[in-house]
């Protein structure tokens, strides 16, 4: 069988705030094959994002990892010490965010930016574009470091569809569109040509249009590439874009996992069901938006048993006493509720492609 | 940034320094004292018609707008007046004291600096920590100080307990290194004479160190609230996850970022040190522009002040201008 790129086991991680410990991951696993693209779906302080901050060892304090594993091409890295953890950001692993405008420096040169990561990288045996070990040693002064990172920069503006690359490079980025910026940012997280790519809400900033463009792209440099991705996203539109499987969190927990088609067309999770059923329709005004009602609970204060509890549908007093597992109910398709049998299969209520 | 810009705004400091000038030709005319009678003030046998023929000489007899008018031309050609005392020109006289202000004031802008950008950094991005508590103890003490107790404090310590260090003048007499701008550490370094260049130091210490802890408390306080800010941005985090140490994200992506609002504060403080500290080059006997205008105000010597009120305001207009042009180099986004 294939070895995952990532696989994440029983992962938690919680932040230690006055008002008690949030448990903004709490027992996540999951495993991600080579040149797949795995959905995380949830609503705003679902964990999502803390997964991925957990991958990269970018936790912001007060929080940490407490307890699980994280292994990237079989190596485990929670515990690793900041200084492995480097090596492997920027060249195994990268991560683009939401919002292109903030995440780049505003006052630094766009070319500055692309090369600082092949330029860190290069030599230390991470980056796959190649040199060895010492090479530093013939190139005392980096300045064949500096070239080869430069040109490498401009070969990845060229990729991801930056006309007049070269001259580009010399630009500031509020001098470049949104969608070009978020061009920016993917160039810069595939410039060492990483394994993984943790894209968090990677298109949410943009107009559709563009939005289409970069999911497009996305997928492009994927097949090219053959990074698998991580895509934290709350649009089912993205997911049904991009994504081979899907996992639903909600409060921190893995709620329902599965391939793409089975969870738009037959989700079991009530929350799952939910969230697909609040999407707003084209062209058919005769459908109800049907909201989930109520909010999601503080994550410090959550119910004994299944956290969706408060809010579901289904709900009985077992489910508030005992935390539901995930459970296989068809090939790869795993829910975490007790319900399973008394919700029903929601048929044809997927997204329009 | 263009160059129209620049001249555009150099354009725009002229109605300022013009209005300067009214405000400070007005405020000696209105002053009450009649220069004439301060000049023969030591002098007996001046008669009443001396002093009539003197005020004439000195154009004194005219309306306010001939005697404006005739400040301004004798400004535009550089000539600032006669000191009434020292009957001397006043523009030498300035002259002879703005190397010993721009040294002080270079030194102290440097202890400040190097004091206060890495504890304000470190402050900012160990949050909390022991170091930022006291830092930031440490620079409400720094502002809460007087300058002039500080300098009484230091002189006191290690002027006259410790006696490692001398507490007035620039420099013993006739040690003067051989005069080239004026800077006495620059000219002991081109001409070699290095116990010019050591004595020149060790004056500059305690007075540098004064005027350097209340600049530094200031900036080190920007640089933290700014540097707070920036810490908390998207790119700080995007640059860890490039494979950056905090150290590097912190010197390459945040401190620039960080360093906007410190550059404010420290050319205004600049502008403010460059018109000679009247404070600490008094209690340090530093033969500066301030000592110079306390020594005038005493004096009465009003042509003087007025100068010397005149350049404060220059210096202070300027700084304020370069301020703007430095803003434009570290932020790409102000495109002038």
């Amino acid at each position: 069988m294939l070895q995952p790129v990532l696989d994440v086991r029983d992962l938690a991680t919680y932040f230690f705030t006055e008002r008690g410990v949030v448990r903004a991951v709490d027992g996540v696993s999951f495993r991600l094959y080579p040149g797949e693209t795995l959905g995380v779906v949830g609503e705003s302080g679902c964990g999502k994002s803390m997964t991925a901050l957990s991958i990269m060892g970018l936790v912001p304090r007060p929080g940490r990892i407490v307890a699980g594993e994280i292994r990237l091409m079989g190596e485990d890295l929670v515990g690793k010490p900041d200084r492995e953890l480097r090596r492997l950001r920027g060249s195994r692993m990268a991560m683009i965010f939401q919002d292109p405008l903030t995440t780049l420096n505003p006052v630094l040169r766009v070319g500055q930016q692309v090369t600082e990561s092949i330029r860190i990288h290069y030599g230390d045996g991470t980056w796959s574009g190649g040199s060895r070990r010492w090479s530093w040693l013939a190139d005392p002064l980096g300045l064949r470091r500096r070239r080869i990172a430069w040109e490498r920069a401009v070969e990845m503006l060229d990729k991801v569809g930056i006309p007049a690359p070269s001259e580009r490079m010399r630009a500031y980025p509020h001098e470049m569109s949104g969608g070009m910026r978020q061009r920016i940012m993917i160039a810069i997280a595939l410039s060492c040509s990483p394994a993984l790519l943790l894209a968090d809400e990677p298109t949410t900033a943009l107009d559709v249009t563009i939005q289409a463009q970069i999911l497009d792209l996305m997928r492009r440099l994927q097949e090219e590439m053959g990074t698998s991705i991580l895509l934290i996203t709350h649009d089912f539109g993205v997911v049904s874009e991009l994504c081979d499987r899907v996992m639903v969190m909600y409060a921190g927990k893995v709620v329902e996992t599965g391939p793409l088609d089975a969870i738009l067309n037959t989700p079991r999770h009530p929350y799952t069901q939910g969230l697909l059923a609040s999407i707003p329709r084209l062209g058919d005004r005769s459908y109800r938006l049907k909201p989930i009602e109520g909010t999601v609970p503080e994550l410090h204060a959550l119910p004994p048993g299944c956290s969706y509890c408060t809010r579901c549908p289904v709900a009985d007093e077992y489910c508030a006493a005992v935390a539901p597992q995930l459970k296989e109910i068809s090939p790869h398709h795993h829910v975490a509720c007790h319900k399973v049998a008394a919700a029903p299969a929601m048929a044809g209520e997927g997204v329009p492609s | 940034m263009s160059a129209a810009y620049i001249i555009n705004r150099f354009l725009q400091l002229i109605p300022v320094v013009f209005g300067v000038t009214l405000v400070v030709f007005a405020l000696m005319y209105l002053t009450p004292g009649d220069p004439v009678e301060v000049i023969f003030a030591g002098e007996s046998g001046a008669t009443a018609e001396d002093l009539e023929r003197y005020r004439r000489e000195l154009g004194l007899d005219q309306p306010f707008h001939i005697q404006y008018l005739r400040f301004v031309i004798g400004l535009l050609q550089g000539d600032l007046g006669i000191s009434l005392v020292q009957r001397q020109p006043v523009r030498d006289l300035l002259l002879s004291r703005l190397p010993a202000t721009i040294e002080l004031t270079a030194v102290a802008v440097l202890v400040s600096l190097i004091i206060a950008i890495p504890v304000g950094v470190v402050s900012a991005v160990q949050r909390y920590s022991t170091l930022d508590k006291l830092g930031t103890a440490g620079a409400l003490l720094g502002v809460s100080m007087p300058d002039f107790w500080l300098g009484l404090v230091l002189m006191l310590l290690f002027g006259i307990h410790w006696g490692v260090l001398p507490i007035s003048g620039r420099i013993p007499w006739g040690m003067e290194p051989q005069h080239i701008t004026g800077l006495y550490l620059v000219d002991s370094v081109l001409t070699g004479d290095w116990p010019a260049f050591r004595a020149a130091v060790r004056h500059l210490i305690l007075p540098a160190v004064t005027l350097g802890t209340s600049m530094a408390a200031l900036t080190m306080r920007v640089t933290r609230s700014s540097m707070l800010e920036v810490v908390h941005q998207d790119y700080m985090t995007f640059a860890r996850a490039k494979g950056l140490s905090g150290t590097q994200v912190v010197v390459r992506h945040g401190l620039r970022n960080a360093l906007i609002p410190t550059v404010t504060v420290v050319s205004l403080n600049i502008g403010v040190l460059l018109g000679g500290n009247m404070i600490v080059e008094t209690v340090f006997a530093w033969p500066g522009l301030g000592r110079l205008v306390v020594d005038s105000i005493y004096n009465r010597d009003y042509t003087v002040v007025q100068a010397a009120v005149l350049v404060y305001a220059v210096t202070y207009v300027t700084m304020n201008f370069l301020a703007d042009l430095v803003y434009t180099l570290l932020n790409p986004k102000v495109r002038l």
